[in-house]
């Protein structure tokens, strides 16, 4: 029987979100090697109309509508993904990590003893030994493994998003829309979400454009002027590991260093000298623009774009120009 | 009301990198060995508890060669009441169904109100093991957590997940898994006196074989290999071209925001689902 291949489309209200057309890349490229289908899963509580953005991309789409999608549940994930993995038989799911990913995919893969693959920087394939290989940053960033399984049972991969180039091209003659056809049974919920607390418009994860700080910026005041600059570009703040510690913003906003791994397209370091440490949290970042009073800065030799100076008149005049523009 | 909190030893990767393109990718011997930054976290997230509870007892349970038995005792020299060492032959990198497997099976054996991780291990970095022992013990789990409280008399925990845009306040019955986060729970540093307290508690031990065969090896997936190279952001230097912000500005107009987000935007309120 052929193999399949299952992506999960990431959607906000009215748009598929761009990662959903990495992961579709990803998943045509793999599928070519090992001879799948793409399959997409569309789920929410209304997201047929969505299945249009997604013709060419693929060979099926599955929509799966519930208002119980309302919310985020990893309950309702749970039972959504068994159903649908005993129903239709994935070989490989691949999901992004950004959203939920690492709060239900990893005991999904544990239910199935499925091969489990998180933080995925690509996936290829081994003809001669009939192996899927993966690369993935390991120690922080320090290093990046290279693994390798055979599809004796299912796989569940998560992806970094921007890795992966997103295609819009529309390979594929015919894409076959259907409902999934599973069903959901009454869930009573463990976990129930009370509030919550919005603190950030676009996840660091997400961003495409990541204006981090380190101790260059003096204090939390000079944090201030990083989500000027961010909020001119829909990009993220990012700290350092020395900025987090010495109190100026939260742990939530560190690159590296047991913060996060980002591969934005633009990373902008103000005041960063530039540690191997924190540098391993970049990985994969396309441009890399430094601003340092210090042109000895290590920072330097890993950037695309310098500028030399103080960051309190640098930014600012960044500023000024972006908003002349 | 008993906790069990499972750490992990890790190399230190921000001490000196010994790295090697074998498995597990370092040269273990020669890496400094601490406690896995998240597990510490989740120690104090205990401790904060049992300063409630004064009844509570936090055990300590971990999966690793005799060498861990320091990270142990540095958890006891935090506060923990009992310490349990899974002796294992050697440091295990990316082996997470059957770090799960074991680690379901010793805490079944010890009993438990309340279940907490690191978020992820420094390592492996596959934010796994936590979720997968919660799906073992068919225990509801909340990942990511940076606070909590525990209602003892109806049964009940609330937790504060720090998801990508924000938190979410989220509660469940107990017993539970929970995975921690570094946020409101800082760790403690021990005094020298704990630190020779520790020593006293001692380290109790658990045989691998007690949870783990050969025959259960074959229900979970192994990978074929592992390779591993230095990261390219480290190995790599860029050539830096010098500009000015005028230039600067010139590459970031394709990402200039149409509107850009407001103040309000990044403000906390709202109790929208993130």
């Amino acid at each position: 029987m052929k193999k399949s291949i299952w992506v999960v489309a990431h959607h906000q209200v009215t748009d598929i979100k761009p990662v959903t057309f990495e992961l579709l890349n990803m998943a045509d490229a793999l599928a070519r090697q090992i001879d799948a289908t793409v399959n997409t899963l569309l789920m929410g509580p209304s997201v047929a109309a969505l299945s249009s953005q997604l013709i060419g991309l693929c060979d099926n789409v599955y929509i799966f509508e519930d208002p119980m999608l309302e919310e985020y549940h990893y309950e309702t994930y749970q039972q959504i993904f068994i159903k649908m993995a005993e129903r239709y038989r994935p070989d490989i799911l691949i999901v992004s990590s950004i959203l939920r990913g690492t709060d239900c995919f990893p005991r999904l893969a544990a239910h199935f003893g499925a091969h489990y693959v998180a933080g995925c920087l690509d996936l290829s394939y081994q003809p001669e030994e009939e192996l899927i290989a993966y690369h993935q940053a390991v120690y922080e960033g320090r290093a990046i493994l290279e693994g390798a399984f055979r599809l004796d049972r299912m796989a569940v991969i998560m992806t970094r998003p921007h890795v992966f180039a997103p295609s819009m091209e529309r390979k594929r003659k015919e894409t076959k829309v259907s409902l999934l056809e599973i069903s959901l049974s009454p869930i009573e919920f463990l976990t129930r979400r009370v509030s919550s607390i919005k603190n950030v418009a676009i996840s660091l994860g997400e961003a495409l454009v990541v204006v981090a700080g380190g101790r260059g910026m003096q204090g939390a005041g000079g944090f201030k002027l990083l989500w000027e600059l961010a909020r001119r570009l829909h990009g993220a703040v990012g700290a350092t590991k020395a900025a987090v510690d010495a109190g100026w913003c939260e742990h939530r906003y560190q690159v590296g260093q047991t913060g996060s791994l980002i591969s934005p397209e633009i990373y902008i370091a103000c005041g960063i000298s530039g540690s191997i440490h924190h540098l391993a949290g970049i990985q994969g970042a396309k441009t890399v623009i430094a601003i340092n009073e210090d042109p000895n800065a290590p920072i330097f030799k890993r950037a695309d774009y310098g500028i030399v100076g103080n960051v309190f008149e640098i930014i600012p005049e960044l500023i000024t120009e972006i908003d002349s523009l | 009301m008993r906790i069990i909190v499972c750490i992990k030893q890790v190399p230190d990767v921000e001490a000196e990198f010994h790295f090697k393109p074998d498995y597990p990718g370092i040269e273990v011997e020669k890496m400094s060995m601490i406690i896995n930054p998240g597990d510490e976290v989740a120690i104090e997230g205990a401790l904060r508890l049992k300063s409630i509870y004064p009844e509570t007892e936090v055990i300590l349970l971990s999966l690793g060669p005799p060498s861990a038995r320091e990270t142990l005792e540095y958890g006891l020299s935090l506060g923990a009441d009992r310490a349990f060492l899974i002796v294992n032959d050697s440091y295990t990198f990316g082996q997470p169904f059957r770090t799960a497997h074991i680690l379901a099976g010793a805490i079944r054996e010890l009993g438990f109100d309340i279940i907490l991780f690191g978020y992820r291990a420094v390592d492996d970095r596959l934010h796994f093991v936590g979720p997968a022992v919660a799906e073992f013990l068919e225990l509801p789990h909340i990942t990511g957590v940076t606070f909590m409280k525990v209602f003892k008399g109806i049964n009940k925990c609330e937790a504060h997940q720090e998801v990508p845009k924000g938190i979410n306040i989220l509660e469940c019955p107990y017993p539970a898994v929970f995975t921690v986060k570094r946020g409101l729970f800082a760790p403690r540093y021990p005094s020298m006196a704990d630190r020779l307290a520790a020593k006293e508690k001692g380290i109790e031990t658990f045989p691998l074989e007690k949870f783990w065969d050969e025959k259960t090896a074959k229900r979970y997936p192994v990978l074929a290999g592992m390779r591993f190279s230095i990261a390219e952001t480290v190995r790599t230097e860029r050539k830096v071209q010098w500009a000015d912000a005028k230039k600067i500005a010139g590459i970031l107009k394709k990402y200039k925001a149409r509107t850009p987000m407001t103040e309000s935007a990044l403000d906390k309120g709202s109790g929208e689902e993130i």
